[in-house]
């Protein structure tokens, strides 16, 4: 036995600071449990700093992983499955939340520091409850960091020679994207939990009113905010290094991210009914607890393995049955306490008219729900399937966007038409004076374009293949009614503060979105919603060509031969193959591909999309070249190489207005940012400075905030004239979409369809090679899609497709033929009728029970509205209030 | 992280009372321990700050924060802590939220009709009905603010001593001038002067309720506490029964909505 245990004092101290912080957390659950239904300040103030503690052994725990990472201790299993010595220290500390066991401490830590903060900041105003909060949290914390002590420890070591070198981070995490990605969804999705205890601790104390909400607001934003920027910079990371061109394709994780920001979406609307009116307590209260179920879900689905996703970790049944006891235990825990306190939950208000805000919010939210069970419904079939029958099904994109795209369409809508609406209830006349210009902007944009821009009358299919509509048109034209809806409120709030003050209108303005912050951040959020869908929109257009050049200009030139040799065309766009060039460095060889891109005979820049393949055996990725601009992408793929003849294989983007979608998230960041402006800072900035120092860095802060709100799309737009991407020597990876499969030999561009009927087909049949199982025959780039649409090809050669009736049958039989051969797996969209029945039903039942609901409350309320005369009010009384009513400028 | 939202109208009584000087020496043998560890950490990598060390520096930070907090955590559990450390605010912090919500109300409709969304006598009829209960509102605000359980209490056992005080003292004085009436003539006489001396002094005395009549709610309390005791055993075995029910009496307003909200309630 001459093996050398390996020691690792980092994984020793690693492992006592792990146990030492499972144990506190336990400790500190009970605590403020009991403490808290004993009444007893002791405990509850001992829970507090428990609190604290568990944050500070957690952060040595993790510096310590972090420290094992930068020090190279490949002793650890982790540090070594996850990092290898030529990573750079930001990819090091990356690989902290690399793969399962650092992700869930890193979750840990990020919940602890969140809990510290709010219940540092919480404690004295919520004495009553906060020894459950703290309970609260603190179970969570138990239940994840049991995971890391007894199953997933990330100090665990070898138990012979550690190897000398690391395995590396996967070549698609070395990212800077990826640097910030999954932080920030991390952090929307532990926010989610400050909310959630919040309520749990409302319920169990029983302390109902709307306290708590005012403490959780600044979670839910925060929430809200972190989950739209890391779904945001997952779709920016997809689009540049999973070189398919696009930003999002309903995805499994990506999935988890969004479903948890529709419910929370949902419930900050209600807040503010409840604020506003005293009503929808219970709802508020059961979409906390939805939200955070649906942020646990989200995490079970990535890391328990029972999605196939481009980024979920391995499968893992223990993991995933621990997942589902936790998520139920809290779920039953947490409804059955609101159904517990329901008789104390009744509203204080009543809704008096349907055609008011409370009603749109209610509208907004029926519609997110349907959104939010749609996709985990949908996200989740092709995992009931292979439970219930043994066979995984995949479900393409499009059968998302049949259903989602009307339901956002009417999310659009709302986010115009709820601010015009009035509290409890808008007349007639009102209403009509409202939505006049609104409705004027929507109806001149859809005319302007239906006439000018005739491609913005493609019709899309929506709900079911039959039923096409023109989306483009009508998402722009609702894109305008938000966008004069937006701007008629600014204006007409503005006339009104000038009204009020007296001030001029640009201090009104300043003065209403610093006083109202809330409801105009709200509007700008709006605004960015709009403009996202404006991006949205330009999917419409997108193109696809692929391309293979067999001699670069550089060879034709040398040769006396024509360069339209080495040339292609698509959209108007000129694309020059120069040549091949290949770099290398210690990880991976880098193969490069000089494209001029020119357009009118102006030559516009020099891209270099290129090929990667690791030394360590890794699969060979992708690194993109785009030319962006505010109207279009142009986005170039190399998707094969032969460095011997020069022979080049490209596939090329054209992605019309999707620079919009990530302009519209700086624009809905921005409105996240004004709400969350503290009272202490209005009141900051609102005093007069005194001294001429004083106004100098008035205007010096006025205009560097405005220099920042400028700047972001200017940098945007710059990138018209900017300088070649060229990949950074660092910047290793992007696959190809399909893992598990090779495309180095470029048949991307072989067997394209030739007629509407081709790419018909092929956008529906799923490759079944093994390695890509969520792409179509039309994306995948792998040899098997191309022999299989060659077959899709040498099958409708021999079908009429002059006849509609033709092409009908030949579809039919082409599908005939590959479902005989693969089974329905074949197939993207869904044929059984239970798999389209449900979310009909989810979405029809949503409606009849809103409806149902609506009326109740709507025949309720004119009880409690304002009937006869007033009384008389007491004189002294009167005044006092008049008085309180002049010095508050809310 | 707190919001925009109203501040707490009553103010919080203290979380603790003891072991402030304690905390701040915890404080100071905390930040006293991080620079030395800093220094180690920098001496054994040879002073090259490395992204490595600044992490180890972090960590050794944590390690000193979760010392004092745990340390701290188990000084909680033996601190003094005031009775009523688990009342926030109470049903007048909960009266100030209304009333907040109920002037953001007028000023919504205000703003909403200012900017057309609804018609003057709309927002005339809406603003008149919360006009009404905010004025409700601030009526039962401007009653005379109620004391905490704990200050009633100790009022109450000052009125007691107060009052068990002049009664001895004029107890004493009846007895002085009891013995002077027996030295001399007509002693009967004086004798019956001074019990009626006594009866007088009794009747000027304060009684518990006359004595902490300042107190406000102390009635409610005087009703419950056992007959008033020269030796003041019973009023000191009244205290924690007192001090027991007291967070109860104090609390049950805060679960009753006000008279407005019973009433739309209703």
């Amino acid at each position: 036995m001459n093996a050398q245990l390996p020691s690792s004092p980092i994984a020793v101290v690693g492992a006592i600071t792990l146990f030492l912080s499972y144990v506190l957390a336990g400790g500190t659950a009970a605590l403020g449990i009991v403490g808290n239904a004993r009444k007893n300040p002791r405990l509850v103030a001992a829970s507090v700093w428990g609190l604290y503690g568990f944050f500070a052994t957690i952060a040595v725990t993790s510096a310590l992983l972090v420290y094992a990472f930068l020090t190279h201790d490949f002793a650890i299993r982790y540090v070594a499955a996850t990092s290898d010595t030529s990573m750079s220290t930001s990819y090091k500390i990356t690989a902290f939340w690399g793969a399962l066991d650092g992700s869930l401490l890193f979750w840990v830590l990020v919940l602890a520091g969140f809990s510290t903060v709010a219940v540092a900041t919480n404690a004295r105003r919520h004495r009553d409850m906060i020894g459950y909060v703290v309970g609260t949290i603190m179970v969570v914390q138990v239940f994840f960091i049991t995971l890391l002590v007894f199953d997933k420890d990330p100090f665990t070591t070898f138990l012979t020679d550690p190897p000398v070198n690391g395995k590396g981070l996967n070549p698609l995490l070395q990212n800077y994207w990826m640097v910030i990605h999954p932080p920030s969804l991390y952090i929307g999705f532990v926010a989610a939990t400050i909310p959630f205890a919040f309520a749990i601790a409302a319920l169990a104390s029983g302390r109902l009113d709307d306290l708590w909400l005012g403490s959780v607001r600044v979670w839910a934003l925060i929430c809200f905010f972190f989950l739209s920027f890391g779904l945001i910079l997952g779709g920016r990371w997809a689009y540049e290094e999973l070189g398919w061109g696009g930003y999002w394709a309903w995805d499994p994780v990506e999935n988890a991210g969004l479903i948890p920001w529709f419910t929370m979406t949902a419930f900050l609307h209600t807040a503010v009914i409840q604020e506003q009116r005293g009503m929808m307590k219970a709802w508020n209260l059961v979409l906390v607890i939805l939200t955070f179920f649906f942020t646990i879900f989200g995490t079970f689905m990535t890391r328990s393995g029972v999605v196939q996703s481009v980024h979920a970790f391995g499968k893992d049944n223990d993991l995933a049955l621990q997942f589902i006891v936790f998520m139920f235990f809290f779920l039953i825990v947490g409804l059955g306490l609101v159904i517990y306190r329901l008789p104390r939950l009744r509203s204080a208000g009543s809704f008096e008219s349907f055609v008011s805000r409370e009603m749109a919010f209610l509208l907004n939210n029926w519609i997110l729900l349907a959104c939010a069970f749609f996709v985990l419904i949908v996200t989740m079939l092709p995992t009931i399937r292979e439970a219930l029958f043994g066979e995984r099904k995949t479900i393409v994109a499009a059968f998302f966007n049949l259903f989602m795209t009307p339901l956002g369409l009417l999310l659009l809508f709302l986010a115009g038409a709820a601010p015009l609406l009035a509290w409890r209830r808008t007349t007639g006349e009102r209403l009509i004076a409202q939505f006049l210009w609104p409705a004027v902007v929507a109806v001149v944009t859809m005319v302007a374009l239906a006439i000018g821009v005739p491609a913005t009358r493609a019709l899309i299919p929506v709900f079911d293949e039959s039923i096409r509509l023109p989306v483009p048109l009508a998402t722009l034209g609702l894109c305008g009614f938000v966008f004069g809806s937006i701007g008629q409120e600014f204006l007409r709030g503005v006339m009104a503060r000038t009204k009020q003050t007296g001030s001029d209108a640009f201090t009104s303005l300043v003065g209403l979105v610093m006083v109202k912050r809330r409801k105009y951040g709200g509007y700008v959020v709006h605004l960015g919603i709009a403009v996202m869908f404006v991006g949205f929109t330009g999917k419409t257009w997108d193109t696809m060509v692929d391309r293979t050049i067999a001699r670069p200009a550089t060879e034709l030139k040398a040769a006396g031969e024509p360069l339209t040799g080495a040339q292609f065309m698509v959209r108007g766009y000129t694309f020059q193959y120069e040549g091949l060039e290949q770099v290398s460095d210690d990880n991976k060889v880098a193969t490069f591909a000089h494209v001029t891109l020119s357009r009118g005979g102006e030559r516009l820049e020099v891209m270099h999309p290129a090929r990667n393949t690791y030394r360590r055996g890794t699969e060979p990725t992708s690194e993109v070249a785009i030319h962006e601009r505010l109207s279009e992408d142009v986005y170039v793929v190399l998707t094969g190489y032969d460095l011997d003849t020069k022979l080049a294989n490209f596939r090329v983007y054209v992605n019309p207005l999707i620079n919009w979608v990530w302009i519209g998230f700086m624009v809905l960041a921005l409105g996240t940012f004004m709400c969350l402006i503290p009272q202490s800072v209005v009141e900051l900035v609102s005093r007069r400075p005194t001294s001429k120092l004083g106004k100098a860095a008035d205007v010096v802060g006025l205009a560097l905030i405005i220099g920042a709100l400028v700047g972001g799309p200017i940098a945007v737009a710059r990138a018209d004239q900017g300088p070649p991407r060229v990949a950074q020597a660092e910047h290793v990876d992007a696959p190809a979409r399909g893992m598990g499969h090779s495309d180095d030999s470029g048949w991307a561009h072989r067997f394209r369809p030739d007629t509407p009927t081709a790419t018909s087909l092929m956008k529906d049949l799923v490759c079944m090679c093994g390695g890509c199982s969520r792409e179509t025959l039309f994306d995948c780039k792998c040899g098997f899609a191309a022999q299989e649409r060659q077959k899709v090809l040498g099958m409708l050669a021999t079908q009429d497709l002059t006849t509609a009736e033709g092409r009908k049958a030949a579809e039919r039989a082409v599908r005939e033929a590959f479902i005989s051969e693969y089974g329905d797996d074949v197939l993207g969209m869904p044929r059984e009728k239970s798999t389209w029945v449900v979310p009909y039903l989810a979405i029809a039942g949503g409606l009849v029970l809103m409806v149902v609901i609506g009326l109740r409350l709507v025949k309720r309320g004119p009880a409690t509205a304002v009937v006869g005369d007033p009384p008389a009010e007491d004189e002294a009384y009167a005044d006092k209030l008049d008085d309180e009513l002049r010095d508050n400028d809310a | 992280m707190r919001d925009d939202a109203a501040p707490d109208a009553t103010p919080l009584p203290p979380a603790r009372t003891v072991a402030a000087p304690a905390r701040r020496f915890g404080w100071f043998v905390a930040l006293a321990l991080l620079p030395p560890g800093w220094l180690f950490i920098a001496h054994a990598h040879r002073w090259h700050v490395s992204p490595s060390v600044v992490v180890l520096c972090l960590g050794w930070t944590a390690l000193i924060g979760g010392g004092y907090a745990l340390v701290r955590a188990s000084n909680a559990v033996v601190e003094d802590v005031s009775e009523d450390w688990f009342v926030v605010g109470g049903s007048r912090g909960e009266l100030e939220r209304e009333k907040k919500s109920l002037i953001r109300a007028i000023k919504e409709i205000e703003f909403d009709r200012d900017t057309g969304k609804v018609s003057a006598a709309d927002a005339q009829a809406m603003i008149a009905t919360y006009r009404a209960r905010a004025i409700e509102v601030i009526k039962v605000l401007d009653a005379p603010p109620q004391a905490s359980p704990r200050d009633r209490i100790l009022a109450e056992i000052q009125a007691r001593a107060k009052l068990a005080k002049v009664a001895a003292k004029a107890q004493q004085k009846a007895k002085q001038q009891a013995g002077k009436a027996k030295g001399g003539k007509g002693a009967k006489a004086d004798q019956r002067a001074a019990v009626s001396s006594a009866a007088a002094v009794g009747d000027e005395a304060p009684t518990v309720e006359a004595a902490t009549a300042d107190a406000p709610e102390v009635d409610a309390l005087a009703v419950d506490a056992p007959t008033v005791a020269s030796d003041g055993a019973a009023v000191e075995a009244s205290a924690p029964d007192s001090a027991a029910d007291a967070p109860r009496a104090e609390r049950a307003p805060a679960s009753t909505p006000s008279p407005n909200r019973a009433e739309a309630a209703s």
